[in-house]
């Protein structure tokens, strides 16, 4: 499509220059785009073993939990953990990558896991309990991973427009019309050439 | 094995003997546990136990997940019977005094945090919950047994000290074992302070996976049979002269084996189950006793371990656990 | 009638006294321990039964001798006329069939409270408890034919 400018040579010169700014950018897009799927395919291969060991983990610690408090009195289960002395806590600051604020989570525990009557509990509650506290700091973890490949996909999508946008609709468009004008252009000055010629002809017919 | 020092022969338990060689023919046996451990789903499970104890109570349930309803209506049958067969009131009392300890915990933490945890009361004890939260609110802890008095006053004084709930645990737990392992009925006191020992051995076990053998100064129960100040220091000195010192006591196969099960697997079931065994096979001396109360007591305790293990099997149905770890915990 | 009678009838009188209270007390233990079976399983009755009824053949065996002694006495009919050594030698020969009735009677007793406890764990075991309970049983038969050979002499 052929922009709606006047064809000018001033316009010319305005259009090259803003097609060769146009190919610049778009260069520099492909590649932050290359480098963006690079980032995210990597991050979504440690997110998807991630995901699937945090699952397989998750059942499983849910399961000796379940499997520990069976040893023990129903009352006596509910006792031991009304009264926590351990607390979990997460900070989180951002980091920038390719451009994109993702967010890193700190995880804290502070107090101790096991702090219960050790007679009315199985000691395989406390082995659930640390297991558990474990998958707590993986699925923190698996958030974050989740949340920056979220954050970078989006980044990525909105690259890929602009690299589009450049690739198909401004570079074609700035081409046509810078092809347009010089064609203009040089009409007009063939127009003008014959014009001469003929002028000339007039004036030599006349002398 | 360390056997009662004697065990009490009274003829005022004729019926009761009938009665209770009766019912323990009808404890669950091992095929029995193997075919609950071997069924597919909690269903099959439910159904394998009918003709047994449990068959009057299957109806009721609309799903296996109502166990534990079926479980508190045994343990209220069986506690019933034993009100009925018992001729010495004291004995049954000294059954159910654990119970009255928990309780007792519950009220005190209630008390501190002033919340209410009436539902956390159990209603095995011998003071009734309602009586037991009348007591609290009116801190008329004189209408309290004069031990569980005291343990009302360390218990308090524990928390207080640090300001830690478990401070209070271990501290009514501790009078809880001063109170059971002194009985005046040598079966029963024997049995809690084998209790102690295994106890014991068990939290050293516990902190030593968290590598905070330093902290068993704290929840060390007493009255066991084990020397204290032995004990103490094989467990300050490092596993090694733990298992050592544990290894001249009958305690020795649980504990070793308990142990290395503990080291390959990451897991205390083996200990668990060795350590209800033993307490099973202490209980069964009293197959060849003639007549007594002790053959009640140890019905008794044969039956909570029962109930145990059928939570456990069902638990471990419903949750998908694998038949060997249900296998491993269940003791018979 | 001379003194020896009121021996003689107390003879008797102990030796049907302590077999009854001996066999009571062997039947009233054993008893016990059957219902507390039978409680929980009635279908157990014929095969305990027979243990329950065992400490009882004392009782009779101490009333047979009293019985042989109150004949031999003459109190059925007109008593006989015996001096005081002569109503001494009943009293002796009441002497093993009562004595020995009440001890075996109550252990008998115990026996056979233990073979039902036994039996209420294996029914199929139970004569074998019955044989253990007879075993005590031929101690009370020896006092009983004690007391039948002394009869035979007596005047």
């Amino acid at each position: 499509m052929v922009l709606p400018v006047s064809a000018t040579r001033m316009e010319l010169l305005n259009l090259k220059k803003r097609l060769a700014l146009a190919r610049r950018g778009h260069k520099l897009l492909k590649e932050k785009q290359d480098e963006l799927m690079r980032v995210i395919q990597e991050l979504l291969k440690k997110v998807r073993t991630l995901r699937r060991e945090v699952e397989r983990e998750f059942t499983q610690a849910i399961q000796r939990f379940l499997f520990a408090r069976a040893s023990m009195e129903d009352f006596a289960v509910e006792d031991a953990l009304l009264f926590p002395a351990c607390s979990f806590t997460i900070d989180f600051r951002k980091k920038m990558v390719m451009n994109v604020r993702i967010p890193v989570f700190e995880k804290h525990f502070e107090g101790e896991l096991v702090t219960y009557s050790f007679y009315w509990t199985s000691p395989e509650l406390d082995l659930a309990l640390e297991r558990l506290e474990k998958m707590v700091e993986r699925l923190v973890e698996l958030a974050e991973y989740e949340k920056a490949l979220q954050l970078l996909a989006d980044e990525m999508e909105k690259t890929r427009r602009r690299v589009n946008a450049l690739e198909y609709i401004l570079i074609p468009n700035l081409e046509d019309t810078v092809k347009y004008i010089q064609m203009k252009l040089s009409e007009m000055e063939r127009g003008n050439i014959t014009r001469l010629m003929r002028i000339k002809d007039v004036i030599r017919k006349e002398g | 094995m360390i056997y009662p020092e004697r065990l009490i022969e009274d003829e005022r338990y004729a019926y009761a003997m009938g009665v209770i060689r009766s019912l323990e023919q009808r404890l669950l046996d091992r095929s029995r546990w193997e075919r609950l451990i071997e069924a597919e789903t909690p269903d099959d499970a439910l159904r394998t136990l009918a003709d047994s104890d449990y068959s009057a109570y299957l109806p009721e349930l609309s799903s296996p997940h109502e166990y534990e309803r079926m479980l508190v209506r045994e343990r209220e049958r069986v506690h019933g019977l034993l009100e009925r067969l018992m001729v010495d009131p004291e004995y049954l009392v000294y059954l159910r005094t654990p119970f009255d300890y928990h309780n007792l915990r519950i009220m005190l933490k209630a008390k501190i945090k002033e919340m209410n945890l009436s539902h956390l009361l159990t209603p095995f004890g011998n003071i009734p919950p309602a009586e037991m939260e009348r007591i609290f609110q009116d801190e008329r802890y004189d209408k309290l047994p004069s031990h569980l008095q005291v343990a009302v006053e360390r218990g308090v004084v524990a928390y207080y000290e640090k300001y830690r709930m478990d401070m209070l645990d271990h501290a009514v737990d501790r009078c809880m074992f001063e109170y059971l392992t002194s009985l005046e009925f040598p079966f029963m006191r024997n049995y809690w302070r084998c209790v102690a020992d295994l106890v014991n051995i068990r939290t050293v076990l516990r902190l030593d996976v968290r590598d905070e053998r330093e902290k068993m100064r704290w929840v060390y129960m007493p009255g066991g049979f084990l020397p204290e100040k032995e004990f103490m220091a094989a467990c300050d000195a490092g596993m090694d002269s733990f298992l050592h010192f544990i290894s001249r006591f009958p305690y020795r196969e649980v504990v070793e084996d308990g142990y290395s099960y503990l080291k390959r697997e990451n897991s205390f079931l083996r200990f668990e189950r060795l350590m209800e065994e033993f307490l099973l096979r202490y209980l069964s001396i009293t197959r060849y006793h003639y007549m007594g109360p002790e053959v009640l007591v140890s019905y008794w305790g044969k039956k909570e371990q029962e109930i145990k293990n059928l939570r456990i099997v069902l638990s471990g149905k419903i949750n998908r656990v694998p038949q060997e770890v249900i296998r491993e915990r269940i003791a018979v | 009638m001379g003194d020896g009678i009121l021996l003689a009838m107390a003879g008797a009188a102990l030796a049907a006294f302590f077999g009854g209270v001996g066999s009571a007390i062997g039947v009233g233990l054993a008893g016990r321990v059957a219902t507390g079976v039978l409680a929980e399983d009635p279908n157990k009755f014929g095969k305990l039964f027979l243990l329950v009824a065992l400490p009882g053949t004392q009782g009779f065996y101490g009333f047979l001798g009293a019985i042989l002694l109150i004949a031999k006495a003459g109190l059925l009919a007109n008593p006989k006329a015996l001096t005081l050594a002569e109503g001494f030698q009943y009293f002796i020969a009441s002497i093993p069939v009562g004595l020995a009735g009440i001890v075996s009677a109550i252990h008998q007793g115990k026996v056979c409270a233990a073979g039902v406890e036994m039996g209420a764990k294996q029914p199929e075991a139970t004569m074998k408890a019955v044989i253990y309970g007879a075993l005590v049983e031929t101690y009370a038969i020896l006092g009983l034919l004690t007391t039948i050979f002394l009869w035979l002499k007596l005047p």
